[in-house]
C-alpha cells in the first residue's frame, strides 16, 4: 500500500523534473524502512536520472544490494541523459562480473546510445557482436540505435545494413540513415532514401541539409533547403536555419544569408542563441563586421562562441586591438575563452606585429585555461615571429614544437626570411622545405626566388627543373562574385561567356593603360610555365580574380563594395593590380582567398602587403 | 592419432574440461549430438594420463584483455575559415584508451555476419561453405579457413566465428556477402565460451570417456570422417554407461 503510494510519487516527480522532490520522497522511504524494496529502488534511481541528479542516482545504484535488469537499464538512461556516456560505459562491465547478468534490450539499447554520444566506434562493433549472438537480435529498437550510431561515426554503409534488416522502420531510423549518408557527402543515395521514406517531415529534411553542410556541400544544401520551402515543410526547429546560415558562412554568400535572416526573423527565432551564433559568424565571413556587430551587442546571452565568433572575425580583418579588447570584456564577464578563442587572438597579434602580447596570450592559454597548444597556434605564433623579424626564434620554434611542420608552416617562415632579406636563415630553411618534395607549384616560386637572390644560380636551375616537371595544379583557380542573386564563378585559363568576354576584355586593357601610367610593372614571376615575357603578362591578364573584378564593375552597382571569393592564394602581381583598380575607380574590393581577406581600398590593402 | 589428439587438446585456449566436470554433470540441458555414441563404454586407462587440466594451465598462456587506443572522429571542415565550425562537441571526446567492455574481447576472435549466405533458400551445407569459401579469400586456403573457424550459425542469424587478427578481419569488410566484420567476446562468460553450435555436419560416431587417477575426465572423440576433429566439449548429462555431449567448438 505505502510502497504503491511512493511508486506513484516518483513517477509524477520524473515527469514534472523537480530536484528536490526525489530527495524529499527518498528520505521519507528510508525513515520508513522501505528501501530494501527493489521496485521503490529501482524507480527512485530512475526518477534521481530523470531530475538531472545524477550523483544521486550513482549513489544509490552503488548501494543496492540487489540489481536487476530494470536498475541497470535505468543507471544506464541516467547517464546517457546526464551527457556522461563515458560513464555509462566505464560501469557496464559490473552488470556481468557483479551482478551475474546479461544485458536485455533496454539495456542493449541504451549502450549503443552511449558508444553512439561518444562516437566509440570500437565499443559500438562489440556491443553489435553481442547483440546479434543474444536472444534479442531481432529487437527493432536496439537496431535503430546501431543505424544513429553507425551514421554518427562516419559508417553510412554499415548502418544502411542495419536499418534494411528492420523489420518496421521508425521515423527516427529513416532519419539516422538519411543523415549518415548526408554526413559522408553522399548525396545522391541521401536524397533516393529522403524521397522513400514515408516520414518526409523536418526532422528528415533537417538531417539531410545539416549532414551535407558538416560534409562541406554547403551550395547543395542550401538548394536542398530552397526546396524544402517549396515543399511546404513548416520549420517548427529553428537548427535547420542555423545550419543553412553557417552553409552561407562557408561559402561567403552574403545575399542568401541576408535572405535567411529575414527568415529567422520572420520565424520568431531572432533570439535564438545558435541562431545568433551562426549569424555573427555569418556576416563576419562575408566581411560585414559592422553587421556582426550589432548583432552580437544585441545577444541577450552570449556563451563562448558568440565571443569567439566576433573575435576571430575582427581578427581576420586585420582589427587586431578590438580583437584583444572583446578578449578582455570576456574575460571580465566570466565566459572562458577556448582554443579557437586562441587561435583568433594569436592570428590578430601576428597581424598587428604585437610579439609580446602574442607571446603572453600563448602561455597563458595553457597556465591560465589549461589548453594544450595545437598545431594551429603554433603556426600563428610562427607567423607573429616572421612578419615582426624575430627569425631565429621562428626557427627556434619550429625545430622545438611537437608537431611535425608541414609545407605551409616552413613556406610562411621562409617568405618572412625573404621580405625582410635575411639571406643566411633563408638559405637554411630553402634547403629544408627543398627537401620535403613540396607539391605546391608557389613554394618553388619562393624557393627560385630566395636563391637568386643569395646568387646560388645551380640551386635556382634545379628548382626551375623541378617545377617543369610538376604536374599542373590539382585544383584549378576560380574566384566567384555574387552580385544579388547572381552568383558567376571565373575558372583560370578558361574563357568565360562570349558575349561579356569582349566587354572584359576592352576594360581590363583600359584599367591596364592606366595603371602603366601610375606606375604598375606586371610581375611575371608568378607565372609557372615558360614562355615569352609577352605571353606571361597576356597570361596574367586572364587570371580570375581580375575577370571576376571587371564583371563586378560592368554589371554590379554603381559605388557598392565588390565581393570576390578565390579559393587559392592570390598571386603577387594580381594583388598588386587589385590595388590599383581600387584607386582608380574609387571602390572598394573585398577578396576572400586561400589564406584570409584582402581589403582594398584607395591604393592599400589591409593586409598590409604581408599574406 | 592419440598423440596427435593429445597435443591438439593441450594447445587449444578452449578447453576447461575439467573445470565443468562436477558441475555440469547433473545439468538437464539437452544434447546436441547427432548421433548418439555406441556402444558408450567407460574405459579405465592403464597409463598415467596426464589431467587435461593442469596441461592446460601449464600451457595455454592467459591472455590479457588488449586495450586498444579509439580513433577520435573529429569533424574537421578542413577550411581554414572554419575554425568555428570544427564541431560543438569540443568537450565529449571518446577516451583515447578503454576496456573492452565484454569479457572474452580480444580483438583475435571475430564474428562475421553475412548477408544471405549460399544465396536465396541455400541449405546448411551450402551456407557453411560460403563461409569457409569467405574466409579462404583472406587466409589463402580453405584448409586454412576451416581450422580458424570455431563456430557457425544458421538460423538465429547468418555469420560464423573465426580465430584471426585485426588486419586480416579488415581485410574481410567489404568483401561480398559480408555485413559486418565484430570483435567476438563470450557469450558464456563463466566458460569462456565463444558460443555457436557447430552444424549438424560436424558429426560423431563415438565417444571415450575416460578417467585419470586424479578423477578427471578426458573425453576423446574419434569421428568416422577424420576430417573433423573435435576441440573441446564439455558434458551435459550423466548417466551409467552412457555419456552425452555438447560440442561446443570444434574445427576441420
Amino acid at each position: 500500500m505505502l510502497v504503491s503510494r511512493y511508486l506513484h510519487q516518483l513517477r509524477l516527480c520524473a515527469k514534472s523534473h523537480v530536484p528536490s522532490s526525489p530527495k524529499t520522497l527518498h528520505s521519507q522511504i528510508i525513515k520508513l524502512g522501505l528501501h530494501g524494496c527493489d521496485l521503490l529502488a529501482n524507480t527512485l534511481v530512475d526518477t534521481y536520472g530523470k531530475c538531472g541528479l545524477i550523483h544521486d542516482a550513482h549513489n544509490l545504484f552503488e548501494e543496492m544490494p540487489q540489481r536487476d535488469h530494470v536498475s541497470w537499464a535505468s543507471i544506464l538512461t541516467a547517464y546517457n541523459q546526464a551527457d556522461l556516456p563515458a560513464e555509462a560505459l566505464s560501469v557496464f562491465p559490473s552488470m556481468l562480473s557483479r551482478d551475474g547478468l546479461l544485458p536485455d534490450h533496454f539495456v542493449y539499447a541504451t549502450l549503443v546510445k552511449s558508444c553512439a554520444g561518444l562516437c566509440a566506434i570500437r565499443q559500438g562493433k562489440q556491443v553489435h557482436a553481442q547483440f546479434v549472438v543474444s536472444s534479442y537480435n531481432r529487437d527493432d529498437v536496439v537496431k535503430s540505435s546501431l543505424v544513429d550510431m553507425y551514421a554518427k561515426c562516419g559508417l553510412p554503409f554499415a548502418a544502411r545494413a542495419v536499418f534494411d534488416s528492420i523489420m518496421v522502420k521508425s521515423s527516427i531510423s529513416w532519419t539516422s540513415v538519411i543523415s549518415g549518408y548526408a554526413r559522408s557527402g553522399l548525396k545522391s543515395e541521401a536524397m533516393e532514401l529522403l524521397l522513400k521514406t514515408p516520414f518526409r517531415n523536418l526532422y528528415s529534411w533537417t538531417a539531410l541539409i545539416s549532414g551535407l553542410v558538416q560534409s562541406g556541400f554547403a551550395t547543395d544544401a542550401s538548394h536542398l533547403f530552397i526546396e524544402m520551402r517549396r515543399d511546404g515543410i513548416e520549420i517548427v526547429d529553428p537548427l535547420v536555419v542555423s545550419t543553412i546560415v553557417a552553409a552561407c558562412a562557408s561559402v561567403a554568400c552574403l545575399e542568401f544569408g541576408k535572405q535567411v535572416h529575414g527568415l529567422a526573423v520572420a520565424l520568431g527565432y531572432e533570439s535564438s542563441l545558435f541562431i545568433g551564433n551562426a549569424l555573427v559568424d555569418m556576416y563576419a565571413k562575408c566581411s560585414d563586421l559592422l553587421s556582426a556587430r550589432t548583432i552580437f551587442y544585441a545577444l541577450v546571452w552570449r556563451d563562448v562562441v558568440s565571443w569567439t565568433s566576433l573575435i576571430v572575425g575582427e581578427a581576420q580583418h586585420g582589427k587586431a586591438m578590438k580583437a584583444l579588447e572583446l578578449y578582455d570584456q570576456m574575460v571580465l564577464s566570466g565566459v572562458k575563452p577556448n582554443e579557437v578563442t586562441f587561435v583568433g587572438l594569436i592570428y590578430s597579434c601576428s597581424h598587428a606585429g604585437l610579439v609580446a602580447k602574442g607571446r603572453q596570450l600563448f602561455e597563458s592559454m595553457s597556465e591560465n585555461y589549461g589548453i594544450t597548444p595545437s598545431l594551429q597556434h603554433f603556426t600563428c605564433l610562427l607567423d607573429l615571429f616572421s612578419r615582426s623579424g624575430h627569425l631565429e626564434e621562428a626557427e627556434n620554434l619550429i625545430s622545438t614544437m611537437p608537431f611535425e611542420p608541414d609545407e605551409p608552416t616552413w613556406a610562411a617562415l621562409l617568405s618572412a626570411c625573404k621580405k625582410h632579406g635575411n639571406k643566411q636563415v633563408g638559405v637554411r630553411i630553402a634547403d629544408r622545405l627543398l627537401s620535403l618534395n613540396p607539391q605546391d607549384p608557389s613554394t618553388y616560386i619562393l624557393l627560385s626566388n630566395v636563391y637568386a637572390s643569395a646568387g646560388m644560380w645551380e640551386s635556382v636551375s634545379t628548382v626551375r627543373k623541378l617545377m617543369t616537371s610538376l604536374e599542373v595544379k590539382k585544383e584549378p583557380g576560380y574566384s566567384c562574385i555574387s552580385m544579388g542573386k547572381e552568383r558567376q564563378v571565373f575558372y583560370a585559363g578558361e574563357t568565360c561567356d562570349p558575349d561579356i568576354k569582349g566587354e572584359i576584355l576592352h576594360l581590363l586593357k583600359e584599367l591596364d593603360k592606366e595603371m602603366r601610367r601610375r606606375g604598375y610593372v606586371p610581375d611575371t614571376s608568378c607565372v609557372l610555365v615558360d614562355m615569352e615575357e609577352q605571353e606571361k603578362e597576356k597570361q596574367l591578364f586572364w587570371h580570375s580574380e581580375r575577370v571576376a573584378v571587371a564583371y563586378g564593375l560592368l554589371k554590379g552597382v554603381p559605388g557598392t563594395v565588390i565581393r570576390i571569393v578565390k579559393n587559392l592564394r592570390v598571386c603577387g602581381d594580381c594583388h598588386d593590380v587589385l590595388k590599383h583598380i581600387s584607386s582608380i575607380v574609387r571602390r572598394d574590393i573585398i577578396v576572400r582567398d586561400a589564406t584570409r581577406y584582402h581589403h582594398f581600398a584607395n591604393g592599400r590593402c589591409s593586409c598590409n602587403d604581408f599574406w | 592419432m592419440a598423440q596427435t589428439l593429445a597435443r591438439s587438446f593441450t594447445s587449444s585456449r578452449h578447453l576447461t574440461l575439467s573445470s565443468l566436470i562436477p558441475k555440469r554433470l547433473f545439468s538437464s540441458s539437452t544434447s546436441s549430438i547427432t548421433r548418439p555414441p555406441s556402444p558408450a563404454t567407460l574405459l579405465f586407462s592403464r597409463r598415467p594420463l596426464l589431467p587435461i587440466s593442469h596441461a592446460v594451465r601449464s600451457v595455454i598462456p592467459v591472455s590479457a584483455p588488449r586495450y586498444t587506443a579509439i580513433r577520435c572522429r573529429v569533424n574537421r571542415s578542413g577550411n581554414s575559415y572554419s575554425p568555428l565550425n570544427s564541431g560543438s562537441n569540443f568537450n565529449e571526446r571518446p577516451p583515447t584508451e578503454m576496456a573492452p567492455l565484454f569479457p572474452g574481447c580480444d580483438y583475435e576472435h571475430w564474428l562475421i555476419v553475412m548477408d544471405k549466405p549460399g544465396g536465396e533458400g541455400a541449405t546448411k551445407q551450402q551456407m557453411i561453405d560460403c563461409y569457409v569459401q569467405t574466409l579462404a579469400r583472406v587466409l589463402g586456403s580453405e584448409e586454412e579457413a576451416k581450422k580458424k573457424i570455431y563456430n557457425v550459425s544458421c538460423e538465429r542469424y547468418f555469420g560464423f566465428g573465426c580465430e584471426i587478427d585485426e588486419e586480416t578481419s579488415n581485410k574481410l569488410e567489404g568483401l561480398p556477402g559480408v555485413l559486418f566484420v565484430l570483435p567476438d567476446s563470450y557469450v558464456d562468460p563463466e566458460y569462456k565460451d565463444y558460443g555457436g553450435k557447430p552444424s549438424k555436419n560436424f558429426c560423431f560416431l563415438y565417444c571415450y570417456v575416460l578417467f585419470s587417477p586424479q578423477l578427471c575426465v578426458e573425453i576423446w572423440i574419434f569421428c568416422v570422417d577424420l576430417k573433423y576433429l573435435v576441440l573441446k566439449c564439455d558434458f551435459i548429462a550423466f548417466a551409467p554407461m552412457s555419456v552425452g555431449l555438447r560440442v561446443v567448438s570444434c574445427y576441420c
